[in-house]
C-alpha cells in the first residue's frame, strides 16, 4: 500500500514526529511505500537542519533523512508554515534577503497542494497530531 | 483519478495557536483540487465558527473570517457537532456562517464515508 | 471499511468515542494510554502502542480488555481500516 503521513508537532514539545518516525520504519519494514511526508504546523521545525540533540539521545532528524536516503522518501516542509516559524531554505533566503537558511538538504520546500496530492495519491492517509 | 472523498476535521480553539488558521488554509487549498471535501467543527473548534469575533487585538486575522470564505472556495459541506455546541450553550444562531448540525450518528456515518481525515 | 482512531491525549478519547462505531478500532497512543489504565479505561475494546505504554510504566496497569499492540501490528490496523482520524 502507498501511505501519506502527516507531522503536526515539533521535536522536544510533542511525540508527533518521533511516534510518525517509528511507524514509517514500521510501514517500510512490513512493505508499504511511503512517497512523501508533509511536515505541517510545528511540525515543520524537524526540517531545521541547526538542532544538537544531547549527546546520549538519537538524532530525530537524522532518523527522518537515513529513512529519506534508503527509500527514496520526499520529505516535504509546507512553505507557508514554515516561513513564518523561522524554517527557511536557501532559495527563501535569498528571496527575503535572510542573513541564514537553515533546512536540512533532505527536506523540502513545497506548497499546501502536495499534501492535497500526497492524500489524493495514496492509499492511506495519517495525521500524526500535536 | 476518481475524486476521493476528504473530511477536515477541525477540534482547536482559534487565535492561542496557529492550528485553527493553518488548518483552515488547507481546507481552501483543498477546495481548488475537484474532491468531495467536507468541514466538521467539533469541540473546541465550533469556536472558530461563532459570531462576533475581532483578531485585531491581538494582531491576527479573523478566523470567523477565513471560515466565511469556505464557500467561495467550493467547499460547501460544512458541519458542526451539536453535542459540541450544545455543551458550550450555543445554537446556530450563534455561528457566523450557515453550517449543518450533526448528531452523533450523522457524524459517524460522515466519517465512515471519508478515504482521509485530515485534522488540525 | 471499519474506522482507525488515534488518540494521543486521554481527555480526547470521549470525544473520540462518541464519534466511534462499534466496529471501529481505537488505538491510543502517547499520552493517550493513560486512558487504558484500569481505573480509567471505558468499556469497549481498546488498542495500545507498546512503546508508549512501557515508557510510562503502564505496562502491568492496563485494564485487562487493552490490547498492547507494537509498531508493527500499528501498521496492520492502519492496512485494515479506512479512513485514520486523530483525535488530540
Amino acid at each position: 500500500m502507498k501511505f501519506a503521513l502527516a507531522v503536526h508537532g515539533a521535536p522536544y514539545s510533542s511525540q508527533s514526529a518521533a511516534t510518525a518516525l517509528r511507524f514509517a520504519r514500521a510501514a517500510l519494514a512490513a512493505g508499504h511505500t511511503i512517497p512523501r511526508v508533509f511536515f505541517y504546523h510545528d511540525g515543520v521545525h524537524s526540517a531545521c537542519a541547526l538542532a544538537v540533540p544531547p549527546q546520549d539521545e538519537p538524532s530525530p532528524q537524522a532518523g527522518w533523512v537515513a529513512l529519506a536516503e534508503q527509500h527514496g522518501i520526499e520529505l516535504a516542509v509546507c512553505i507557508a508554515a514554515s516561513l513564518k516559524r523561522g524554517v527557511v531554505d536557501a532559495g527563501e533566503q535569498h528571496r527575503y534577503d535572510l542573513p541564514a537558511s537553515n533546512v536540512h538538504p533532505a527536506f523540502t520546500v513545497v506548497g499546501l497542494g502536495q499534501l492535497l496530492e500526497a492524500i489524493m495519491s495514496s492509499d492511506r492517509f495519517v495525521t500524526f497530531a500535536a | 483519478m476518481e475524486a476521493k472523498h476528504i473530511l477536515f476535521l477541525l477540534r482547536q480553539p482559534p487565535y492561542a495557536t496557529s492550528h485553527a488558521l493553518e488548518a483552515l488554509e488547507a481546507v481552501l487549498v483543498a477546495g481548488v483540487f475537484d474532491q468531495v471535501v467536507s468541514v466538521l467543527f467539533s469541540g473546541d473548534g465550533v469556536w472558530q465558527l461563532v459570531d462576533g469575533q475581532d483578531g485585531a487585538p491581538l494582531g491576527q486575522r479573523t478566523v470567523a473570517k477565513v471560515a466565511q470564505a469556505l464557500p467561495q472556495y467550493d467547499v460547501t459541506n460544512l458541519y458542526v457537532c451539536a453535542r459540541s455546541l450544545e455543551q458550550r450553550g450555543l445554537d446556530v444562531g450563534d455561528l457566523a456562517l450557515p453550517v449543518q448540525v450533526l448528531d452523533a450518528v450523522e457524524q459517524r456515518t460522515l466519517i465512515a464515508a471519508q478515504h482521509a481525515v485530515v485534522n488540525d | 471499511m471499519a474506522v482507525l482512531h488515534l488518540v494521543n491525549r486521554a481527555a480526547a478519547l470521549d470525544a473520540c468515542l462518541a464519534a466511534a462505531r462499534d466496529e471501529d478500532a481505537v488505538l491510543l497512543l502517547e499520552d493517550g494510554v493513560y486512558a487504558a489504565v484500569a481505573a480509567l479505561a471505558p468499556a469497549r475494546p481498546l488498542h495500545a502502542l507498546e512503546p508508549d505504554v512501557r515508557a510510562r510504566g503502564l505496562s502491568a496497569r492496563l485494564a485487562d480488555h487493552v490490547t498492547v499492540v507494537d509498531d508493527a501490528a500499528f501498521v496492520r490496523l492502519v492496512e485494515q481500516h479506512q479512513p485514520v482520524v486523530s483525535w488530540r
